[in-house]
């Protein structure tokens, strides 16, 4: 068993170099509802082909579907694109979903309007909260002029959030997105969840029904005295969002999976005012499901180390106001050329080091160091004097920023006072004192001295009082 | 004394010659007190007093210049100028003691010790002052 494994090993790394070029692997499972076409999304498929992933299609109900197998995962992500379905296999039920993410599963779930209740319940755990099923997004100003406005045109540049690890500059100077019949989400508190697509400033939510100039039809569809729900429109109504937990596991969700379909997939579109416009739809779906797919804004931790000046390896114990070097190497996961993953550099300004002992006694900004001879990645550096206080103290890193890998180092290190025979003799500083104390031991012994030569002349006088 | 009126109301007229016609009589009042001070000192004073006065002088003048030292220059580190400095003030003091005891006019207060007794005990305390003063310079 145990020098097959070990043969298997390379090889199977190797394999992965060459095919996968996901962070983590590209085994798919895609779970396909019965009224989803899949020939409907060929072009989305093929292009996960194509970047080296394997897909495996199932049903929501497939017996045999299994997430992990003997406490193995068997697939790295998941798309799930069965928004109406009400019930799962066992294996595919929501809790089952998220017991695999924790343990590192990235799902990229593709929604429409009609989303059954289990589903929105599901939601609610990642603080995202669904608009009721009748209701879609709206745009009578941007609309494919072949289509009714429920099939919503939005401009990158006004509903995109740049987000550098998410998206790429492509995507954000693209053409417009088509977003068909899709439904409209609000995302809470939650701090691991972020928005990547909302509406334009036209847009708002409604019933299919498209409103006309009648105020009073207006006021009774959008939110007039006898709606209960607040309307939602323009910004505020999130299409896309995104979720990665502290383990780094991703998950996106879609309001519209016909976004990712053939019809608008690298095709040509008219606009309300007639003109031809490419779709965006390709460029977006291609970034984000490589960013949910673990292939762009993944960042590592190669090494870190810290050490006194001077020495290269890293002390148990630091002496109060040492010169403390600490270094950190970075390495961002990157498709090559020839569609393989490989390792790179990554550039950031926002890094910073504590020196924690309980409350950061140190906080400073690690700096790239350019003269680093690290073959893989970047090393930031950061120097500084160890604190005039002893104790157990931690070098931690921490970066968390939205879209990027969540980056967590921690190593400790004493600092202690110095040894008795550690402090400094001798000063030139205090040679002054030194001569001080050094004289008046000298006058004293020539005091001493003198003052006995001295007693035998004063014999005579004190003898002559004491006659007297 | 009364020539300084004098010299305040005839400032205008008489200037230099009546200044040192009347503060000559003064000064030379003074060198004379200040001579005889001297002479009296010098011959009324046993040697060994003396020798402790030359000895206080140097002390005082080591302290005043560690002070001086350490207010201008630098106090680091604090227990070398603790050392320096407790060393001088302390043989001052002793050596204040002795003077006390020693010196010419004692016997209304030490009458019951004598010269012997109080310079064996002065070198004692010394000792162990410079004992300390060494360790505290570090």
């Amino acid at each position: 068993m145990r020098p097959t494994s070990l043969l298997a090993t390379p090889l199977l790394a190797l394999l992965g170099l060459v095919s996968g070029r996901s962070a983590t692997g590209d085994r798919v499972l895609v779970v396909l509802e019965e009224a989803v076409s899949k020939d409907d999304y060929s072009k989305f498929w093929g292009s996960l082909k194509e970047r080296g992933f394997e897909l495996t299609f199932k049903l929501p109900k497939d017996k045999d579907t299994e997430l992990s197998k003997f406490g193995e995962p068997q697939y790295d992500h998941l798309i799930m694109f069965a928004p109406t379905t009400k019930s799962f296999s066992p294996s595919l039920n929501p809790k089952a979903i998220i017991h695999a993410q924790f343990e590192g599963l990235n799902t990229l779930y593709l929604l429409s309007p009609n989303l059954s209740d289990t589903q929105r319940e599901h939601f609610r755990e990642y603080d995202i909260e669904f608009v009721d099923p009748k209701y879609t997004l709206l745009d009578s100003f941007s609309y494919v002029s072949s289509s009714s406005p429920s099939t919503v045109l939005l401009p990158p540049t006004s509903s995109l959030v740049p987000n550098p690890a998410v998206l790429s500059p492509i995507t954000l100077s693209g053409g417009p997105i088509v977003y068909p019949k899709g439904t409209v989400h609000t995302a809470g508190l939650n701090p691991y969840l972020f928005e990547v697509l909302h509406a334009s400033k036209t847009a708002y939510v409604g019933g299919e029904k498209v409103l006309t100039g009648d105020e009073a039809e207006v006021e009774k569809v959008v939110g007039g005295k006898g709606s209960r729900e607040p309307v939602i429109s323009g910004e505020k109504a999130a299409l896309v969002s995104a979720f990665q937990t502290r383990d780094n596991a991703r998950a996106g969700f879609v309001g519209s999976g016909e976004l990712l379909s053939d019809k608008y997939w690298g095709t040509t579109v008219k606009t309300l005012d007639g003109k031809s416009v490419e779709t965006g739809n390709a460029d977006f779906v291609t970034d984000f499901t490589k960013w949910v797919f673990q292939e762009t804004g993944v960042v590592k931790i190669v090494s870190s180390t810290h050490s006194r000046a001077g020495e290269t390896e890293p002390r148990e114990m630091y002496t109060k106001k040492d010169d403390i070097t600490y270094e950190l190497t970075l390495a961002q996961h990157i498709t090559t050329d020839n569609g393989t993953s490989s390792w790179a550099p990554i550039q950031l300004s926002d890094l910073q080091l504590d020196f924690t002992m309980l409350d950061p006694h140190i906080r400073t900004a690690l700096v790239e160091d350019t003269n680093s001879t690290n073959e893989v990645g970047t090393t930031y550096k950061a120097r500084f004097d160890a604190p005039d206080r002893h104790g157990v103290f931690k070098f931690v890193v921490e970066f968390w920023r939205p879209g990027w890998s969540y980056i967590r180092s921690s190593s400790t290190a004493s600092v202690v006072p110095l040894r008795h025979d550690q402090y400094p003799r001798f000063i030139t500083g205090a040679w002054p004192y030194y001569i001080a104390a050094i004289s008046t031991s000298l006058t004293f012994l020539t005091f001493c001295a003198l003052w006995v030569s001295l007693g035998e002349a004063d014999r005579d006088r004190k003898g002559k009082k004491k006659v007297e | 004394m009364t020539s300084k009126p004098t010299v305040g109301a005839s400032s205008r007229s008489t200037t230099t010659t009546s200044t040192t016609t009347t503060t000559a009589p003064s000064s030379a009042a003074l060198e004379s007190s200040f001579n005889s001070l001297i002479d009296n000192y010098r011959s009324t004073t046993p040697a060994r007093v003396k020798l402790i006065d030359v000895f206080l002088l140097f002390i005082f003048v080591s302290g005043v210049l560690q002070f001086a030292y350490r207010v201008l220059i630098t106090v680091y580190p604090f227990y070398a100028f603790a050392g320096g400095f407790g060393s001088t003030v302390g043989q001052f003091v002793l050596l204040a003691g002795l003077r006390a005891q020693v010196a010419p006019g004692r016997d209304g207060e030490f009458k019951q010790v004598s010269q012997e007794r109080a310079f064996a005990d002065f070198c004692a305390a010394s000792v162990v002052l410079h004992l300390f003063a060494f360790n505290f310079l570090g």
